[in-house]
């Protein structure tokens, strides 16, 4: 086998551990899905969901029927073990092609999946099964790459996707997960018989392969592909994120700066329930909050769908100079307050605008994000991990 | 390309969304707290830290040696801990250490003091050095550690736990333990005034003393034991039997009883304050009055 070399991800298959699972289609799926999990620019903690396809006997009439073996709701892909997975027969996924009844009875979806399943030990199926199950491949990869997100979540996506890949890759626009999406995909790859991936514009990624390591090559060759672009186009066109509008403080400052506010920022996000909060201060980080764009950027929101479950709808950027004076509690508080009464009644009438009749009850109203430009960023959740991922 | 309002709010309270935030699991009595706890490489403190951390708080690990600390660090799960060196007796380590716990957490909600030592000499033979490191890292430890700790739950503005573990010595003037016996009765009074003071900041202090913890302390390897042995009169083997038969349930305490006393003044006993609980298997002598 011919080594291959990524700059951008980490190549983690290792042959020796393959081939002791030389056979066993499920547990060189559960190894894919580990070392793709691994690594955080291939897909987000949490985020994105595997599968792959078994022939079994089928208990009630001992025919031969293809299984899809696909990870369950929750979990994380890093983690993924054989209890964390469903298996559902395929055929009876298509048939709900059957009983579909549109785009506003996606829910009720989700619980005819329970009667799709093959091993009766199943993890609950996701919303994401239909996006996997309709597709003709024995190893499937849905994953959320930062590289893959910078652009599906482009303006131009589908062009930049024709461009970097030519026929090779389908895509299809944003639209919430759910049966439909499944079709869409199915559709796409039908009237596209060539291609390696979809791409889901606002989304992630679709790739494949016919054994779990092609699928593994496959996922990787194309976040590599899309990651050298970015690095390519990087800043070319108009320096990224709009340029530097403000310089960052040095490390040293950064820390003590933050290490100040975090506790009245806690504080003031702990209004409605306690958080545990989390800071980062990387480049990629000062990159952002530091840009000219901060301000037309920050109020639209994130564009990943289940990123943006995790942070809010917008960030709260705070009107403070990198270097202010931060020694007086009382005095920066007294600054603050007003941003995040502001945050809160947005995110009330937000709330108000929008909800429908059977809407759940509006949740803590504090938020998630906070840029600091010149010294980083602050994500506040119930603990360490959600706080975490969240950044 | 970024989510139009109403197709983000459709995601955030997405019904499915919702019935998977129900099935979460319950969230532990001590989830979105962090605790400091000083000593907490080892013995009492780590006992300590690993309680709070069980009971689902973030735990911020300060001792005077790195390499314990990491070992320390190591045994919790990601995202539960993390550790400074320190030493409390200097008001940059701690100031240092606190900024550990607001840049790893977002600040801090529980303190506890639980870093010491221990030298039992009678007063002829008792110097100035033992004496200066005792009232360095139990009692102005204990004072930096409150004022810099309360410092940032003010800022916080929602409450606030200490902790000290002083020792029944505070209590009972037991034999040649001038120097020690002092420095935790400091301990335990400051705690009174710190109560008192710190109450209207919703901040709440008590003290566990701890008596004759032998398995798991550091405190007794070396020079201490021996004294203890010596002032009554047994050897140093026989130690954990004499101390497990001195108090009236006849019980070993373990590290273990010290850190379910600090969970419970933490978590349980909510509308205490200026208290102090002995876990010590009970000691006529050390009956609070
Ligand atoms: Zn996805």
């Amino acid at each position: 086998m011919e080594l291959k070399t990524f700059k951008h991800v980490d190549y983690l298959w290792d042959e020796t551990t393959a081939s002791q699972l030389a056979g066993d289609e499920i547990a060189l799926f559960l190894y894919r899905s580990n070392i793709l999990g691994t690594d955080l620019r291939i897909t987000n903690f949490g985020g994105g969901n595997t599968s792959c396809r078994t022939i079994e006997k089928d208990p009630l009439t001992s025919e031969e029927t293809e299984i899809m073996w696909i990870k369950g709701s929750g979990g994380n892909l890093g983690s993924l073990k054989r209890d964390g997975v469903a298996g559902l027969y395929v055929d009876r996924l298509h048939a709900l092609k059957n009983i579909y009844r549109g785009l506003e009875f996606e829910d009720e979806m989700v619980q005819l999946y329970q009667h799709c399943i093959f091993d009766l030990d199943s993890r609950a199926p996701s919303i994401d099964t239909a996006l996997h199950g309709l597709l003709p491949f024995k190893h499937i990869d849905h994953l959320h790459p930062d590289a893959l997100i910078a652009i599906a979540a482009a303006k131009n996506s589908r062009e930049i996707t024709h461009e970097i890949w030519g026929d090779e890759m389908g895509w299809v626009p944003w639209q919430r997960p759910g049966f439909d999406l499944g079709m869409q995909l199915e559709k796409c790859q039908k009237e596209n018989p060539g291609i390696r991936g979809i791409i889901l514009g606002g989304h992630g990624l679709f790739t494949w392969g016919d054994t779990s390591y092609d699928s593994y090559i496959n996922s990787l060759e194309v976040i590599e592909q899309a990651s050298e672009f970015i690095e390519e186009h990087l800043g070319k066109e108009r320096p990224v994120f709009g340029g530097f509008k403000i310089d960052s403080l040095v490390q040293e400052q950064r820390k003590e700066q933050a290490a100040l506010l975090a506790p009245v920022l806690r504080g003031l996000t702990s209004e409605e329930n306690r958080m545990i909060g989390h800071f980062r201060d990387d480049e990629v980080v000062l990159d952002f909050i530091n840009s000219h764009d901060l301000q037309a950027l920050a109020p639209l929101g994130t564009s990943c769908p289940d990123h943006f479950l995790r942070t809010k709808i917008k960030p709260l950027v705070l009107d403070l100079a990198p270097d202010a004076d931060l020694t007086d509690s009382d005095k920066v508080k007294e600054q603050l307050v007003p941003a995040f009464q502001q945050y809160r009644s947005d995110y009330q009438a937000y709330y108000q605008k929008h909800k429908h009749a059977d809407s759940p009850a509006i949740r803590d109203a504090n938020p998630v994000v906070i840029l600091y430009p010149g010294v980083g960023m602050f994500t506040f959740a119930k603990n360490k991990q959600t706080a975490r991922v969240a950044g | 390309m970024a989510l139009d309002h109403q197709e983000a709010f459709n995601i955030e309270y997405w019904l499915l969304e919702e019935a998977k935030l129900k099935r979460m699991p319950a969230e532990k009595p001590l989830s979105r707290r962090i605790a400091i706890i000083t000593g907490a490489a080892g013995g009492i403190g780590k006992a300590i830290a690993d309680k709070l951390a069980d009971h689902g708080a973030n735990v911020v690990l300060t001792d005077m040696a790195e390499d314990r600390l990491i070992e320390a660090n190591s045994s919790y799960k990601p995202d539960v801990s993390s550790y400074a060196v320190c030493n409390v007796s200097s008001e940059t380590d701690i100031e240092e250490a606190y900024k550990v716990a607001c840049l790893e957490f977002g600040g801090v909600d529980i303190v506890v003091h639980c870093a010491g030592l221990a030298i039992s000499k009678p007063l002829s033979e008792h110097s100035m050095t033992d004496w200066n490191l005792l009232q360095d890292v139990l009692v102005k430890g204990q004072y930096l550690m409150a004022q810099k700790g309360a410092a940032i739950m003010r800022k916080q503005g929602i409450g606030g736990d200490m902790v000290n573990i002083a020792s029944k010595n505070g209590l009972v003037a037991g034999p040649n333990n001038v120097g020690y016996g002092s420095a935790k009765a400091a301990q335990q009074h400051m705690t009174r005034l710190l109560a008192a003071e710190l109450a209207s900041d919703q901040i709440r202090v008590n003290t566990i003393n701890p008596d004759g913890v032998i398995i798991g302390s550091k405190i007794w390897e070396g020079k201490w034991a021996e004294g203890r042995a010596k002032a009554n009169n047994i050897t140093v083997e026989e130690l954990p039997e004499f101390y497990a038969k001195r108090n009236l349930l006849h019980k070993i305490i373990l590290p273990e009883d010290i850190a379910n006393g600090v969970f419970a003044v933490v978590a349980i006993l909510d509308k205490t304050t200026g208290n102090m609980i002995n876990v010590d298997g009970g000691m006529a002598t050390a009956f609070p009055r």
